[in-house]
């Protein structure tokens, strides 16, 4: 469940690499600005092992993120990110209980992901570090982020809307962050894939 | 009372053994009691599926001790216990008193403490409760439905079944050097009112 959570955050810090990564040419190039998440158009996803024989699924579906873009110093980009843990989506019924014996949800309504370092490492690649808080532990967490797209629909600036989508992966320890419920039936490990819509304000 | 009159009394009149029915659930309860004991060290050694069978087993052995307790506890009340040997001071009498007490209370709570603690997990509904394999056993009723309210009544039942668990190995241990206190220096017959074919060694009386 942390991972779930840190998947969105990581989601969202790879958008934020992913654009300070996009300068080059050859990718897709977004003007400068502040950018918002689009929600409907943005999945935290994360997969745990499920009795050593699976990779069981999960998402969140309560996301927020932003973060300021200046072309010239794409490296500078600063993303946050939160994910409401409790919209842990199980495709069950049980969800908000896993969702509180997991993650504690009630004692820690709120995960958190701020950037801290940008890096490209290629044309629309790059990496983001930064702190990821969940259940009230703080640790440092990198993403790796790709610019999936960007651009402008049809209609002409300004009735168009300028978009900058970013796919975000991370793997983090659940353990480290204190969640250690059912650890000999569930993973420790967490991978968080992220993808996630910016929309330019 | 001699081995003669005790075949006249009456049905309520203590006797110097124990009764076969008394002695069958003594004994059955013991082995369910230490085979999951057995059971709970044995899958916490265990990680991933492989966990689940012992697991659903120790939970069918607990449910089961529970039911036998209720039969024993109404068998105990129609049908009282043998007087302890006079030779024994009182507070032997009231430490021998206490611990089978305390065993009543641990043959209930244990397993009802764990069948509340399984009945709050999530895990319930993937993993329900069927006896063996065979019957399926409800949920404890009355949880909260509330996902905060129940983990920390999860949480509460887990703690509450681990500390009775640890209760329960010293009231065992206790329970056992007991019995072999009385068997190998006292020398008399409280051990063999529960297991029939050891020798008497003062004769019938109790």
């Amino acid at each position: 469940m942390n991972g779930l959570r840190l998947s969105a955050l990581a989601a969202l810090t790879l958008a934020i690499p992913l654009v300070a990564a996009s300068a080059p040419t050859g990718t897709p190039d977004f003007p400068g600005g502040h950018y918002a998440l689009d929600p409907k158009h943005a999945s935290l996803i994360a997969r745990v092992k499920h009795m050593g024989v699976s990779l069981y699924t999960l998402r969140f579906d309560t996301l927020d993120a932003n973060f300021d873009y200046d072309p010239s110093r794409p490296e500078s980009t600063r993303l946050t990110a939160s994910v409401d843990p409790a919209s842990l989506d199980v495709n069950a019924d049980y969800g908000k209980q896993f969702a509180e014996e997991f993650l504690s949800v009630s004692k820690f309504p709120k995960a958190t992901f701020v950037a801290t370092s940008m890096q490209k490492t290629g044309d629309g690649q790059g990496t983001m570090t930064g702190d990821l808080t969940l259940m009230g532990v703080t640790k440092p967490v990198t993403f790796n982020v790709t610019l999936v797209g960007a651009g402008h629909e049809v209609l002409p600036i300004p009735f168009g809307r300028h978009a900058a989508g970013f796919e975000a992966t991370a793997t983090i320890k659940r353990s480290d962050f204190g969640s250690t419920y059912l650890n000999n039936l569930v993973g420790d490990e967490v991978t968080l894939q992220i993808e996630a819509e910016f929309e330019k304000k | 009372m001699t081995a003669a009159a005790h075949l006249f009394a009456p049905a309520r009149t203590p006797r110097s053994t124990y009764s076969a029915v008394a002695i069958t659930l003594h004994w059955l309860i013991a082995l369910g009691i230490l085979t999951n004991i057995g059971l709970a060290w044995y899958f916490g050694t265990l990680k991933g599926a492989e966990a689940i069978p012992p697991i659903q087993l120790h939970k069918s052995i607990g449910i089961t001790v529970l039911l036998l307790t209720l039969i024993r506890i109404g068998w105990r009340l129609i049908h009282p216990a043998p007087t302890l040997p006079a030779h024994m001071p009182a507070w032997e009498k009231l430490a021998a008193n206490a611990t089978h007490l305390i065993f009543y209370l641990l043959m209930l709570a244990l397993p009802l403490s764990g069948w509340a603690m399984v009945s709050a997990s999530p895990l319930i509904k993937v993993h329900p409760t069927v006896l063996y394999g065979v019957v399926p056993w409800p949920t404890f009723p009355a949880l909260p439905t509330d996902p905060d309210q129940l983990h920390a009544a999860r949480k509460l039942f887990t703690r509450t079944h681990e500390w009775l668990g640890w209760i329960a190995y010293a009231t065992i241990a206790l329970h056992v050097a007991a019995a072999l206190k009385h068997q190998l220096i006292d020398r008399d017959d409280v051990l063999a009112r529960m297991i029939p074919f050891l020798n008497r060694k003062t004769g019938a009386a109790g």
